[in-house]
């Protein structure tokens, strides 16, 4: 078992649903973003375009940020996971320098959205697991995988843009998709073989 | 009355140290200007700094005692006492860039040996305890012991400053023969610091080393030619690289100096305290520029990565002050030191 997500970036509109989807799941304090569809301009004047480049972590299959951890707060599953345990991370920020993807956060506070206001209700159930000075990322949505659910993302996604199941079943859809328009990975080069692929349907 | 006023001002810069620490414990980080983009700041450079300067004493002392030259072992017995507070003003400095400083012995038990940052933990123990034993006289000047404690301290010296080689090196794989010039660079660039200091401190002690000026030369071209190597590798870049010319530049100067002191007025106390603390500032400003460098990294795809803003980083007031303290807490303890060695 090997999860991977797989982007359409034909189909994503950068509309950043997936963004608010998982900020709504995680509940992450106000200016994390795990998810972030970045946005750039191809082109010039009159041709230029605006393209979307969604970045969840991408759960490299060789991570630099698990080989530079002092402590061993991050760690991988044998389903691929590259997750970090909050109570071993000591904030060195090692794991942020070394991660090509820039998807890692630290928690310089733990911030309500509203400010000058008590946290509401859900912030006050959502945050208590946001320990201030460490590490943070995408997990995948790993407490809805155990339920047998989908990623927040991937759920939300109103063009389907993203399809999420496992890389070692020759028959799932998201190794189909990647055979049939030949997805690639962002920063392949690096080596840190990323289990997010890139295709255009 | 002059080491009075020092050890006041450094008493002062201790307090400071401890204000500014305990703040930023109840604040967190968000006094520092680090952001998701720039995560290592002021504090990982002063970290690098000192330890790469208490790693080119300790390589000093350790010559010293392994080939037994009992002129220079006066010397090196103070300038164990500079090392020694160069360890802990480096251990202040990485305490307070860490988001949870006091799990910070968790290192010791991760046991994850591929990251830099477990052997760069170890090795500095292993120095800060040989420096110790060292300082409290345990040490004969010959002998078996010696050797060993000299073999010990060379490696553990040695080993570290070249361990801070791998935090710049590239994330995934390495490879054995990558990136030629931050081996040499790291480990000059301790030397040259760790000589200017010691050099300073010969001054300040009154001990003579003749040999010194000409070392000092040798270790500033040592410097300078890993620095001019990777500005050769870099020509074709489309990086400007102003920096680092002003870096280079700086060394040439202080090469320039040196050779004039040597040929027209050899010994010469103030050309010589005036060329180590430009050889001291010419250290730190290399260390600060490796790790900008190191965090001005593209997120797009090419070719749009070419016009993505680089990350600006300039520390705030509250960091300095931080760094400064640790500066005062580390001469606060020489002063001790020294003061418990005078007989």
């Amino acid at each position: 078992m090997r999860y991977a997500m797989v982007i359409d970036l034909q189909k994503c509109v950068g509309c950043n649903s997936c963004t608010v989807a998982c900020r709504a799941e995680q509940g992450t304090p106000a200016g994390v973003h795990f998810h972030k569809v970045v946005k750039y301009e191809a082109g010039r004047y009159p041709n230029a375009k605006m393209k979307f480049l969604p970045m969840p972590c991408m759960h490299c299959q060789n991570p630099p940020c698990l080989k530079v951890c002092p402590t061993g707060a991050t760690y991988q599953c044998e389903d691929g996971l590259v997750l970090i345990d909050h109570d071993k991370c000591i904030g060195c920020r090692a794991c942020m320098v070394a991660c090509p993807y820039e998807t890692r956060h630290f928690l310089w506070d733990v911030a309500c959205y509203f400010d000058g206001q008590l946290p509401t209700p859900f912030e006050q159930v959502k945050q208590d697991s946001f320990d201030r000075g460490t590490v943070v990322k995408c997990n995948f949505c790993v407490q809805r995988l155990v339920q047998g659910r989908l990623p927040a993302c991937v759920e939300t996604c109103p063009s389907q843009a993203r399809t999420f199941g496992d890389l070692d079943d020759p028959e799932s859809e998201a190794s189909r998709l990647i055979v049939l328009h030949r997805g690639t990975r962002f920063r392949e080069e690096l080596g840190t073989e990323p289990s997010v692929y890139y295709i255009k349907g | 009355m002059t080491s009075w006023i020092i050890i006041l001002a450094a008493s002062i810069l201790s307090i400071i140290w401890v204000v500014m620490f305990f703040r930023q414990l109840t604040s967190g980080l968000t006094a520092t200007a680090l952001d998701d983009k720039f995560t290592w700041g002021l504090y990982v450079q002063g970290f690098f700094y000192f330890s790469a300067l208490a790693g080119g004493i300790l390589i000093f002392i350790a010559l010293v005692s392994l080939f037994e030259i009992s002129t220079l072992r006066p010397l090196a017995e103070t300038a164990a006492v500079v090392s020694f507070a160069c360890l802990v003003s480096a251990a202040l400095l990485l305490g307070s860039d860490l988001g949870k400083p006091f799990r910070g012995a968790r290192i010791l038990t991760g046991k994850n040996f591929a990251s830099p940052l477990t052997w760069d933990f170890y090795m500095l123990s292993i120095c800060g305890i040989l420096n110790l034993v060292f300082l409290l006289g345990l040490i004969p000047g010959k002998g078996f012991l010696n050797m060993v404690w000299s073999v010990l301290c060379l490696i553990a010296a040695l080993g570290y400053v070249m361990i801070h080689t791998l935090f710049f090196l590239s994330r995934v794989e390495a490879g054995f023969r990558s990136q030629p010039f931050f081996g040499m660079d790291t480990l000059a660039q301790s030397l040259w610091g760790g000589m200017a200091l010691v050099n300073l401190i010969a001054l300040a002690s009154g001990y003579k080393t003749p040999g010194l000026t000409t070392l000092l030369i040798v270790l500033t071209v040592l410097a300078l030619i890993p620095l001019a190597g990777a500005k050769i590798a870099s020509l074709g870049s489309t990086n400007k690289g102003f920096s680092q010319i002003k870096i280079i530049a700086l060394d040439v100067a202080v090469l320039i100096i040196l050779l004039l002191i040597r040929l027209f007025s050899p010994g010469n106390p103030i050309y010589l305290s005036i060329v180590s603390v430009l050889i001291l500032t010419a250290v730190f400003l290399e260390k600060s520029h490796l790790i900008r460098q190191y965090q001005r990294k593209p997120t797009l795809p090419l070719p749009y990565s070419r016009y993505e803003e680089v990350p600006d980083y300039s520390p705030t007031l509250g960091e300095w002050a931080l760094t400064a303290g640790s500066v005062g807490v580390c001469t606060l303890l020489i002063s001790l030191m020294l003061y418990l060695k005078m007989p």
